[in-house]
């Protein structure tokens, strides 16, 4: 028997040959049912056609974001009445064009199955039942009646998200005329002591706005603000601009927080200063700052704050913070020294019972060194400020316990899910007589609700939203709403018409009425020579008004006298100190239904589709555990059970889990998927404040015993010295002591075949590594313009997975043992000696004469040989027929076609994008212009580390950076020759 | 003696097999289906491209805009048909005796009920290619180029099967050499490859 595995297996017919018959078989079979047609279609014809609609021919509704606070303008394509894309406004000022992962995935909020379809009402025995929209709000404008006519109405509130604009506007008008109630507007994320620094260190009530682009020195403590800090867009294009590689410079950035996050991974350095202490080393800063002449401020205000931060020197700082005093010492002097530089904190992540005192520290070491007016700017505040503080939620509890709530109005916001559980926010609600939610989902919050009145999602919504002082967005419907919904603002003005005395309150009988007029008050402010329909038009075409400010002078507040920290207090009697991260991907939990979110590998770990708790790797040893085996983490206020990652960027005594996964409701995406930390945190705040303070617990970690595979896109953490991701220091580029790319490739050896011959263009990239964060935006807009399936955990965890680009992420290490985290996004690298191609025994891929490694699906047979073969490792292969539930498949790419079962799909360069730019230019006489065509993942590239054009001309911007001495491809030996060029990370020798 | 037994196994098996695809070539047979003989409402292209020479674009707007041609909404027939009532005579429309002024009353009925006539797809391209109808319009083709004589037609039917052969039946590479196509190029004309899948199928 064992002879049979020989060439001649006995069965009289060669094994090659049986292939060829078998193949001859395979292929007419699957060409007798690929091309079939023999269904009837039909054709149906528009009854009375929009206005300028053209089928095949999108349109793009200019709009605003609300994923976030960040208030990111967005662009929505719409092909024949169907969003199916979003992009970042060019026009908007706060992210320039560009837009995160969490943006680009909003189609998936429109489209999503478990959207609440229509209004209904809780039934006595719990089910709900379905209501036509008069009667849901007869049942609410009865109920308000009610209580109106016990002069009850100040037990009204109105619960929402971080509302500013047009609509908070209502909602106060509105209550106003009920004659009592009050507004809540509560954020998870609310950065309440950066509030409070600013008015202790400056006496404004702001949130000021920071320019990153400015600074040549970055310190961070703790602000995450590539991931969601803010205006992590904003922030993202910034850091972009300062921290990458012009050719002569580049600007320095620190962390400093407990657990490495993105931003720190990002960081040239990351210190992992004891949990809680971040605030302590800024102080130690400015007394070195002051101590080394480098402060630039004099007089009396330096003496007083030189009086303030005396006893903090570094060296009593370093006992406290385990930074060493040289440190500390050297980032002052860095610090000091930059023509420009700025302090950032603090994150949530690392905000602890010391916040306020810390935020106050960073003001601090910013105003000694110059930078309050320059770098940090109050002119341009930011309008999260004005959300309710987390005081005025627990007394909202409190009230809602005792029965001093009689209705609860809920919009846009989980309080249920990022309430720590000790507040028992659940038990309050279930107190409250009446609960109305405008959820589009049944979260956690709604599922409490008497009545749903669905509201329309941002895509369907008419709205505007002010992110900061400067810009005032506008939110416009690029669709018809999906659902039987209604938006929140038109439900108001049809309930005043219902309520008595209210009946007259409001001219306006829509939202959209409301709105106008309250832009025809900021068409007298802002553009007072135009016609109001014009300036109207006009901002809607822009999707809001951008207005430049004048700058303020701030100085320190004339109250401020001294400083102390308190150090940070921890409940619990466990030895690890538990950081609850916000994600990158779910926020505070609002993106966990988004299958492409859950499906985008977490940037550090590229895991998908769950939670895991971040060990270092001599803590897990000691445990005895390692990635994949489950622990429980036990606070006092309970306990969680996930799985190990073993993580180089933690410190020993930290453990950590990111926040947004662990939903009990939400849809079927997020329900039932990892594990919520706020769970486990005791209700504590910051002092000064009364901010939450995530970071206030420490933990007791147990090995459970059971284990299983984490799953991940990728498994190895080293490049094992294959240059992958390479990188160079400023040093060694500056001297020429670093190995330039070899064109040719290959070492100069004679290639056994002619090279192609390209006539007009070759399609090429480059992608710079000094830019990249590793942040997946690009992922996401892959997926969204090319109709790539998720698949979800089971078929991932087999490495099943679709996406055509990447994030590869690699461990590195520097000299000093340091960890340097690096990225690299891969995408199909269009090789000029495509290792795939040859190998395809049907001829479905092959190269293209302008240079694409074309993909063909409809003649693809599925042998996957070219996967096998492909060095790089980016082709997906269709296992089965992936669903997009009804009506996710909404938003699908008319231009792209859906894959099917069996066959293999990989990175196209857009070439739907190529061919519609090449249609526009053939228009207009011209070839296609440099910069013209623009694949989905550079458009929406928050740090502009992708270019894509035409490597044949010289002349494009790809072919300039692609011959840069710092371009490199990826595995150049093996004589590829990639069309995609990397370009080295680069890094400071010391910082 | 026991090799040569196999080798017969395995030829029978194969015979069989070819036999098996044989029979389902058989049952799919021809690929065009059994079209219906006349479309919800007998619309004659004879009468309206031919007789009363209404230009191709005017009822296909999109041709020359986009990869879709269009088709007529109920409205733009009606911008006509309110007053174009038809006269109250028989025609023999592809076989089928029918009556103007009926059929011009069912557009009506259409209309006033806001429905659109579910017309009978004829020409179509398999959902693997991608054809764009612009480009084509932009060289200065002719509808009839493809679509046959349309104005001749009452009820129309594809005279050309629209399947891959027909398309490089014109797009053949020999039409242009390479040096032509550079010569293009330096022009400003975008070079289209219609040697490679690529250009249609993606």
């Amino acid at each position: 028997m064992s002879k049979s595995t020989s060439e001649n297996d006995g069965t009289g017919i060669k094994r090659r040959d049986f292939l060829k018959i078998i193949g001859v078989a395979g292929g007419t079979a699957a060409v007798t049912a690929g091309c079939s047609s023999d269904v009837i279609d039909k054709i149906i014809p528009y009854v009375n056609p929009p206005d300028d609609v053209v089928p095949g021919i999108p349109k793009w509704y200019s709009s605003t974001c609300t994923a976030c606070p960040a208030g990111c303008g967005i662009v929505v394509k719409n092909r024949e009445g169907r969003a199916i894309k979003v992009e970042g406004n060019p026009k908007s000022p706060v992210n320039s064009g560009a837009l995160c992962a969490r943006g680009q995935s909003l189609p998936q909020e429109l489209y999503n199955p478990d959207r609440i379809k229509g209004p209904s009402a809780m039934s006595g025995s719990g089910v709900r039942t379905p209501k036509g929209w008069e009667a849901a709000e007869n049942m609410l404008a009865e109920r308000i009646n009610d209580i109106l006519s016990r002069g009850d109405a100040e037990k009204i509130v109105f619960l929402t998200n971080h509302v500013s604009g047009t609509f908070e506007t209502l909602i106060r008008e509105w209550l106003e005329a009920l004659g009592g109630g009050r507004h809540v507007a509560y954020e998870a994320f609310s950065h309440e002591p950066i509030l409070k620094a600013s008015q202790v260190a400056f006496g404004r009530d702001e949130i000021p706005s920071y320019h990153i682009d400015k600074a040549d020195y970055l310190l961070s403590l703790g602000a995450d603000f590539l991931e969601t800090w803010l205006a992590n867009t904003s922030y993202q294009l910034q850091y972009s601009k300062m921290h990458s590689y012009d050719g002569h410079t580049m600007g320095r950035c620190v962390q400093i927080e407990p657990r490495m996050s993105l931003t720190g991974a990002n960081a040239d350095k990351w210190i992992a200063a004891k949990p809680g202490t971040e605030g302590f080393v800024a102080l130690g800063m400015v007394n070195a700052v002051i101590g080394m002449g480098l402060a630039k401020v004099s007089g009396d205000e330096l003496k007083r704050i030189a009086g303030a931060v005396s006893e903090y020197t570094p060296d009593k700082v370093a006992s406290i913070t385990d930074v060493p005093s040289s440190t500390i010492k050297e980032l002052a002097r860095g610090f000091g020294r930059a023509k420009s530089s700025l302090a950032l904190g603090t994150g949530i992540a690392n905000s602890s019972t010391n916040a306020t005192e810390t935020q106050v520290a960073v003001n601090l070491l910013n105003y000694v060194t110059g930078n309050v007016g320059k770098t940090v700017d109050f002119s341009r505040p930011q309008t999260i400020a004005g959300v309710s503080s987390f005081s005025d939620m627990a007394s909202l509890i409190d009230e809602m316990s005792s029965g001093e709530v009689e209705l609860l109005l809920i919009h846009s916001t989980n309080p249920a899910f990022t309430l720590p559980g000790s507040l028992n926010f659940d038990e309050a609600v279930k107190k409250v007589p009446f609960v109305a939610s405008f959820s589009s989902f049944i979260d956690e919050t709604a599922v409490y609700a008497d009545l749903t009145l669905p509201d329309h999602t941002t895509l369907e919504s008419w709205d505007d939203y002010v992110p900061r002082v400067g810009v005032r967005g506008l939110v416009q419907p690029a669709v018809v709403p999906v659902f039987n919904t209604k938006q929140t603002g038109d439900v108001l003005l049809s309930l005043s018409s219902k309520i008595s005395g209210l009946e007259e309150r409001f001219a306006e009988k829509t939202y959209y009425d409301y709105l106008r007029k309250s832009w025809e008050q900021l068409h007298q402010t802002h553009s007072p020579y135009t016609v109001f329909e014009t300036f109207w038009r006009e901002s809607v075409k822009n999707g809001g008004i951008y207005y430049d400010v004048e700058p303020v002078e701030v100085s320190l507040s004339t109250q401020f006298e001294s400083i102390s920290i308190r150090p940070p207090e921890f409940e619990g009697s466990g030895d690890m100190y538990f950081v609850a991260y916000p994600s990158a991907r779910y926020y505070d939990g609002r993106g966990a239904n988004k299958p492409w979110l859950q499906e985008l590998p977490d940037a550090l770990t590229t895991a998908v589709w769950d939670s895991w708790v971040e060990l270092h790797p001599e803590t897990a040893a000691k445990l005895g555990v390692e990635e994949g085996d489950f622990v429980s983490i036990q606070s006092p206020a309970g306990k969680i059970e996930t799985q190990v990652f073993v993580y180089e960027g933690i410190r020993h005594d930290t453990a950590a889990v990111g926040l947004g996964l662990g939903h009990t409701s939400y849809g079927r995406y997020a329900a039932g998927v990892g594990v919520n930390p706020i769970d486990i945190l005791p209700a504590s705040v910051d002092k000064s404040s009364g901010g939450f303070a995530w970071l206030s617990s420490k933990v007791k970690v147990t090995k459970t015993g059971v284990a299983a595979q984490l799953v991940k896109t990728q498994y190895s953490m080293d490049q094992d010295g294959r240059g992958v991701a390479q990188a160079v220091t400023v040093d060694e580029i500056r001297n020429g002591h670093h190995e330039t790319h070899r064109s040719n490739g290959h070492n100069g050896h004679p290639d056994m075949y002619s090279k192609h011959k390209y006539e007009q263009h070759r399609w090429g990239m480059s992608i710079d590594l000094s830019k990249c964060v590793g942040c997946g935006a690009c992922v996401v807009a892959c997926n969204a313009e090319n109709n790539i399936p998720f698949v979800g955990k089971m078929q991932v965890a087999k490495r099943r997975e679709m996406s055509w680009i990447r994030i590869d992420r690699f461990f590195e290490h520097d000299e000093d043992g340091a960890l340097d985290v690096r990225f690299a996004p891969m995408p199909c690298q269009h090789c000029e000696n495509a290792p795939c191609e040859p190998v395809c025994p049907v001829f479905a891929t092959y190269k293209n004469p302008e240079g694409i490694n074309a993909m063909i699906y409809s003649r693809c047979v599925g042998t996957r040989y070219c996967s096998n073969n492909c060095t790089y490792k980016v082709r997906r292969f269709n296992w089965y027929d992936y669903s997009f539930p009804e009506p996710l498949n909404w938003l699908l790419n008319p231009d792209v076609t859906v894959r099917t079962k069996g066959v293999m799909e990989k990175c196209t360069f857009c070439i739907q994008r190529i061919h519609a730019a090449k249609d526009t230019a053939i228009d207009e006489g011209r070839t296609v212009r440099d910069g013209e065509i623009v694949p989905a993942c550079q458009q929406t590239c928050p740090s502009q580390a992708i270019v894509f054009g035409d490597i044949n001309d010289p002349e494009t911007q790809v072919s300039k950076l692609s011959k840069g001495d710092r371009g490199y491809k990826v595995f150049e030996e093996i004589n590829t020759q990639p069309a995609v060029t990397y370009l080295k990370k680069v890094k400071w020798d010391k910082v | 003696m026991k090799k040569r037994f196999k080798t017969r196994q395995l030829l029978a098996l194969l015979v069989i097999s070819l036999l098996g695809f044989y029979i389902y070539g058989a049952q799919s047979g021809d690929d065009s289906p059994e079209y219906p003989t006349v479309q919800p409402i007998a619309f004659s292209h004879k009468i309206h491209a031919g007789e009363n020479e209404i230009p191709c674009q005017y009822c296909h707007a999109y041709s020359s805009k986009a990869a879709h041609p269009g088709i007529p909404s109920v409205k733009s027939c009606m911008g006509c048909h309110n007053y174009v009532l038809g006269e109250d005579r028989d025609y023999d429309y592809n076989g089928v005796k029918i009556n103007f002024k009926k059929e011009i009353e069912k557009l009506k009925g259409y209309w006033q009920r806001g429905e659109p006539m579910p017309w009978i797809k004829f020409h179509f391209v398999p959902q693997h290619a991608r054809f764009k109808h612009k480009p084509h319009i932009r060289a200065g083709m002719e509808c009839s180029e493809c679509h046959g004589d349309v104005k001749d037609m009452d009820l129309v039917k594809p005279v050309h099967k629209i399947e891959m052969g027909f398309c490089i039946s014109c797009h053949k590479v020999e039409q242009k050499t390479e040096q032509e196509m550079v010569k293009l190029a330096a022009e400003g004309k975008e070079l289209v490859y219609l040697r490679d899948c690529n250009t249609c199928h993606y």
